[in-house]
C-alpha cells in the first residue's frame, strides 16, 4: 500500500524533469529528430485532454482530474484485495494524473513531447504521464476482469 | 559534370552524397570508367583528397522515350504557345534518373501534341520547375520559339512569380528581404543551405496575416535557387510549416511544405501582351493553416 505514493512520486518527478528539459532546450513547436520518419521529440502545448478533446477547457479538465484523483484514492481506501498489479496500476494512474494536473494548474496547458509518425499518420504528441495513465488503466481493467471471474 | 572534392572521403561515398543517384548506379558508373578523378579512372574505394577534380559522364536515362501517361492535369490556360498548369502536391515536374513515371511531363506528353524541345528529351516543354510538394502555377512552352522567349524572361527576371507560404513564428515587420547565398549543405549534401561561398540568392517577403505562432506570407524571388524559399525561411528561423526536409518544427501531416506558387505573369511570346494568372490555395494548405492558426 505504501508503494503507491512511491510509484506515483517517482513518476511525477520524472515527468516534470523531462518536461523541464524539453521546455528549456526547445522552442514551442520545435522538433529534434530521433528516428527518421518515425520518432521525434517535439515541444507542444495541449490545452485539451487526450487527442486534444475539450481543447481550451483547462479549468474543466483540471477539476475533472481532481475529481478522478479523489475517486481513485477513495477506491484504494476501500480496496480489501490489494495486490502488486493493483499497486502498480494505482501508482501509475495517480502519478500520471498529477503530472499533467501540475501543468494545467501552473501553465493552463499540458507539455507534450513524444511525437510519432506511423507511415504518414502523425499520432497526437503525448508525454510520459499519458503513457502511465494508459498503462495504469489497462492493468486495472485486466485485474478487475480477473477478479470478476 | 565536374565536381571538386572539398572533403576527404571515399569516392563512392562522396558521389552518393552529392548526386541524386542511387549507390548501385554510381558503383556501376565508376566500374565502367565513366567517373574520372584527375583525368584517370579509379576504383570506387579511391580516397579523395581535397581539390581532386572529379569528372562524371552524364547518367543516361534508361529508356530515352518517356512514357505517355493519362495523368489528370489542371490546365488553367492554353493556346498555341504556352500552357499554364496548376501543379498538385506530390508530383515531380520531369523524369530523372530513378523516377521515370508519374511526372508532370508524362502527363503533358499524353495530353499535349507538341511541346518545346530546348530542355532535352526528358524535359519537353519545361522552362522552370517547382518542388515535388510545392503546389501551384507552372509555365510550359509548346514550341521552341515560345520556350526561348520565356526562358529569356526568366533569366532577365521579368516574369512575375509570387508564392504564398505559411511559416512558423510571428514576423513583426511588414516586409523582409533575405539576401543570403545558397549552396549545398556541408553536413548533408542532399540538402541546400545558406553557405559562405554559395550562389547569390534574394527573397522578398510580405506579411499577409499573423497568427499566434505562425505567419502567412507572400514571397517573390529575385533569384531562383534550388529550395530557395524553404532554405531562406529556415535561415531566418521562420521555417515553412510542414517542410519535411528543412523545418525542425512539428510536422502536421504527410503532405509536405505549406508553399504554393500563387501567381505567374509573363509577356506572351506571340501577342507580346502581359498575362497574369493566379490560383487558389489548395485544400492541403488550408487544412494545415486551420490547424496551425489555433496553436
Amino acid at each position: 500500500m505504501k508503494k503507491i505514493p512511491v510509484i506515483a512520486g517517482i513518476l511525477v518527478v520524472l515527468d516534470q524533469i523531462i518536461k523541464y528539459l524539453v521546455v528549456s532546450k526547445l522552442a514551442f513547436t520545435e522538433s529534434v529528430n530521433i528516428i527518421n520518419n518515425f520518432f521525434r521529440i517535439t515541444y507542444m502545448q495541449n490545452t485539451g485532454g487526450a487527442w486534444s478533446i475539450l481543447a481550451g477547457n483547462t479549468i474543466i479538465l483540471a477539476v475533472l482530474s481532481i475529481i478522478i484523483l479523489i475517486f481513485i484514492i477513495y477506491v484504494i481506501s476501500k480496496d480489501k484485495k490489494i495486490n502488486n498489479p493493483k499497486i502498480i496500476s494505482y501508482g501509475l494512474l495517480i502519478g500520471g494524473i498529477i503530472g499533467n494536473l501540475i501543468d494545467r494548474l501552473r501553465l493552463n496547458y499540458v507539455i507534450d513531447y513524444l511525437d510519432f509518425n506511423f507511415g504518414g499518420y502523425y499520432f497526437p504528441v503525448f508525454n510520459l504521464a499519458d503513457i502511465a495513465i494508459v498503462i495504469g488503466g489497462i492493468i486495472l481493467i485486466l485485474v478487475l476482469i480477473k477478479e470478476g471471474d | 559534370m565536374d565536381l571538386t572534392a572539398d572533403i576527404e572521403t571515399r569516392l563512392d561515398t562522396f558521389l552518393v552524397n552529392n548526386l541524386d543517384v542511387s549507390r548501385s548506379k554510381i558503383e556501376k558508373h565508376i566500374k565502367e570508367n565513366k567517373v574520372l578523378v584527375n583525368d584517370k579512372p579509379v576504383k570506387k574505394s579511391y580516397n579523395l583528397k581535397i581539390d581532386d577534380k572529379i569528372h562524371i559522364e552524364p547518367f543516361v536515362l534508361e529508356d530515352t522515350t518517356i512514357k505517355k501517361e493519362n495523368i489528370k492535369l489542371d490546365i488553367i490556360y492554353e493556346d498555341d504557345d504556352v500552357i499554364v498548369i496548376n501543379k498538385p502536391k506530390n508530383m515531380v515536374v520531369h523524369p530523372a534518373v530513378g523516377n521515370y513515371t508519374g511526372t508532370l511531363v508524362n502527363g503533358l506528353l499524353y495530353h499535349i501534341d507538341s511541346l518545346s524541345t530546348l530542355n532535352g528529351e526528358a524535359r519537353p516543354g519545361i522552362v522552370h520547375r517547382i518542388d515535388k510538394d510545392t503546389t501551384g502555377l507552372l509555365l510550359v512552352a509548346k514550341n521552341d520559339k515560345a520556350h526561348a522567349f520565356l526562358a529569356k524572361q526568366l533569366e532577365e527576371k521579368t516574369i512575375t512569380r509570387k508564392y504564398q507560404a505559411l511559416v512558423w513564428g510571428v514576423i513583426n515587420s511588414d516586409t523582409v528581404t533575405v539576401d543570403a547565398p545558397i549552396g549545398r549543405d556541408k553536413l548533408d549534401r542532399k540538402k541546400m543551405a545558406v553557405v559562405e561561398n554559395g550562389k547569390k540568392a534574394v527573397t522578398h517577403l510580405k506579411v499577409l496575416e499573423r497568427y499566434h505562432n505562425a505567419t502567412l506570407v507572400e514571397l517573390s524571388l529575385e533569384t531562383g535557387r534550388t529550395h530557395q524559399i524553404r532554405v531562406h525561411m529556415n535561415y531566418i528561423n521562420h521555417p515553412v510549416v510542414n517542410d519535411k526536409v528543412y523545418s525542425k518544427r512539428k510536422l502536421i501531416d504527410d503532405t509536405g511544405q505549406c508553399l504554393h506558387a500563387k501567381t505567374i505573369g509573363f509577356i506572351h511570346p506571340t501577342t507580346l501582351k502581359y498575362m497574369e494568372f493566379t490560383s487558389e490555395l489548395p485544400d492541403t494548405f488550408i487544412n494545415i493553416l486551420n490547424k496551425v492558426k489555433d496553436l
